[in-house]
């Protein structure tokens, strides 16, 4: 009975730091915005850009993984700014947001400004950059930390829609 | 309650909870987006490590003209840090030496947090920040190496901070006659209640390097993400150029004689309010002409109306500065500064290029007065970021780092 609780545990502990393990990480380069875009058309949803080297990037991240369960109609879309980043430490950060998401995305050229620039123009990888479209499609950039007041109320209007 | 059944039920609403947050929110999209997302494009041949094979971390500093360069190497997962010297202003270099024969130091480096050095006369010290995986960013306390014999040979050396565990990051260093300098950030305070903050640090040693005095804090509340640079003038005084907090803008101060700290003035006032991650910071020099001193500054900032690098002077120790003047374009991020007392000024910065970023000089022959137009130095088709400047005795020698998507290289220019 001693063994089968050990094993019990065991498995406990593996399924807890598993959650995201189904969680597909994509390649993010030249155009994927545009896909994305595409993607979500007339659909609200947050794209986010992080870094593992950004602090007020995994705030952030944290804020969200406390708030979208309450927000199911609006999609959270991540991108990881460091080009190639392994996937463990992606998972690791989404694991420590408390996002549990099916599909993540990472920078997947060498030259990350090319995909800055394909983005906007005048971004040369300041962060966290977090990129707000509502249902009508319309954008709007926030360029630092988003407050989670501002956040709440964004979300919540996008949800009565 | 039967223990066995307890624990039966306890694995059954973890298993059921663990398997209820895989749906996320986007499953409830549309059937189309459902199929999108199986057609999802298959990942492309990853490189092995995100970070660059080849230079990874590029340094410079001038001792009576002679150059000091330190670069730090990555490959295949290994770090290691190298030093050579140059004797003629960057024509020559002396065969590399690997510091500390390590094909695998302990290092978290970057080019924008580079590796550090400084020397005086035979003692030379490098320092970086060490690679910690314990912690969240993997950015351990800072490591130090020593050389007393003009960089031949090298030990573990003490590190300046007194507050060990660090982490420290963000370094640099200085030397002139009387002693060496090094300032850095840390968070040896604890959280500030200002989102993502560390303090501005500084500690002197008179003996080369072997041991470092008690700590300064010069700024509690600085940027965490950006690079600091300190110079010496001829007169016993230690400038400090860093990014300040509330607002986003480039600060400097000066530590006096007697060891006072002054923060004296913004350089570039633009009044960045940003909550974020900037990882751009500012180069500092200094030019005696006819006894008039003139302190040269490049500088710069996200600022939605000031985007890119500014050239800024001041004629009186700091305290008040010129007119921005825009260098490049608005791509323009990380730039540094460099003035002869012949009059002449040069300031090198990357921006964006045809093929991406690109390295690029401009010149003022009258002291910052009037500049060129920007030139690319940097080789076309290649990325080239973050290059530094030094004077050295005829001119200028400016490095930076390019990569040709396979591999990332020193290159070397003199002005």
């Amino acid at each position: 009975m001693m063994k089968l609780r050990l094993i019990l545990c065991v498995v406990m502990l593996f399924t807890i730091n598993t959650v995201n393990a189904d969680l597909s990480i994509l390649p993010f380069s030249k155009g994927s915005f545009s896909d994305i875009k595409k993607q979500y058309h007339n659909k609200p949803f947050v794209l986010i850009f992080w870094s593992e080297t950004c602090s007020y990037c995994m705030k952030e991240l944290a804020m969200f993984g406390k708030l979208y369960k309450q927000y199911p109609d609006i999609a959270i879309i991540t991108v990881a700014t460091d080009p190639f980043l392994e996937d463990e430490i992606v998972k690791g950060v989404l694991n420590q947001s408390q996002l549990e998401l099916n599909q993540t995305w990472v920078f997947a050229e060498q030259f990350p400004e090319r995909i800055y620039a394909d983005i906007n123009k005048r971004w040369r990888g300041e962060l966290p950059v977090t990129h707000f479209f509502d249902g009508n499609n319309q954008e709007t950039r926030h360029l630092g930390i988003v407050k989670e007041d501002e956040l709440i109320e964004w979300l919540t209007a996008q949800s009565a829609h | 309650m039967n223990k066995n059944l307890l624990y039966i039920l306890i694995f059954a609403v973890v298993l059921n909870t663990s398997c209820s947050t895989r749906n996320s929110v986007e499953t409830s999209v549309s059937p189309q987006h459902t199929a999108e997302i199986k057609e999802a494009p298959s990942k492309p041949k990853k490189h092995k490590h995100h970070i660059p094979e080849g230079v990874i971390s590029a340094d410079i500093f001038n001792d009576n003209n002679r150059l000091h360069l330190l670069t730090g190497k990555h490959s295949q997962g290994k770090k290691s840090l190298w030093y050579q010297y140059s004797t003629d202003g960057g024509k020559s270099w002396s065969i590399e030496n690997k510091i500390l024969n390590d094909d695998n130091i302990s290092a978290k480096i970057v080019r924008g947090n580079d590796a550090q050095i400084t020397a005086q006369g035979s003692n030379v010290v490098v320092s970086w920040t060490k690679h910690d995986k314990t912690t969240r960013f993997h950015a351990g306390a800072m490591l130090a190496a020593r050389s007393t014999d003009g960089g031949e040979t090298w030990q573990y050396s003490e590190i300046p901070p007194d507050w060990k565990q660090g982490p420290h990051g963000y370094i640099d260093m200085t030397a002139d006659n009387h002693a060496m300098h090094a300032v850095w950030l840390d968070s040896r305070n604890g959280p500030s209640g200002v989102n993502a903050s560390q303090g501005l640090r500084y500690a002197r040693s008179i003996d080369g390097g072997l041991s470092w005095q008690a700590n300064n804090t010069l700024d509690k509340l600085s940027c965490s993400c950006c690079w600091n640079t300190i110079k010496t003038d001829t007169k016993g005084n230690t400038y400090v150029l860093y990014r300040d907090k509330q607002p986003s803008d480039l600060s400097i101060g000066v530590i006096d004689k007697k060891q006072q700290w002054q923060r004296l003035n913004h350089v570039g006032a633009f009044d960045w309010q940003f909550d974020g991650c900037p990882h751009i910071g500012g180069g500092l020099d200094f030019q005696t002409i006819a006894g008039k001193n003139r302190q040269h500054a490049v500088v710069g900032t996200g600022h939605p109306q000031h985007l890119g690098i500014h050239y800024l002077y001041s004629d009186d120790a700091g305290k008040n500065w010129s007119t921005a003047k825009q260098l490049g374009d608005e791509s323009a991020i990380h730039a540094d500064i460099a003035a002869h007392d012949n009059g002449r000024v040069v300031t090198v910065w990357d921006m964006m290029g045809e093929d991406g970023l690109a390295v690029f000089f401009a010149e003022s022959k009258d002291q910052g007065v009037h500049w060129s137009e920007a030139e690319q130095i940097s080789k076309a088709g290649m990325r080239a970021t973050h290059p530094r400047i030094v004077k050295t005795k005829n001119g200028f020698l400016s490095i930076w780092t390019e990569n040709n998507g396979h591999i990332q290289t020193l290159a070397t220019k003199r002005l």
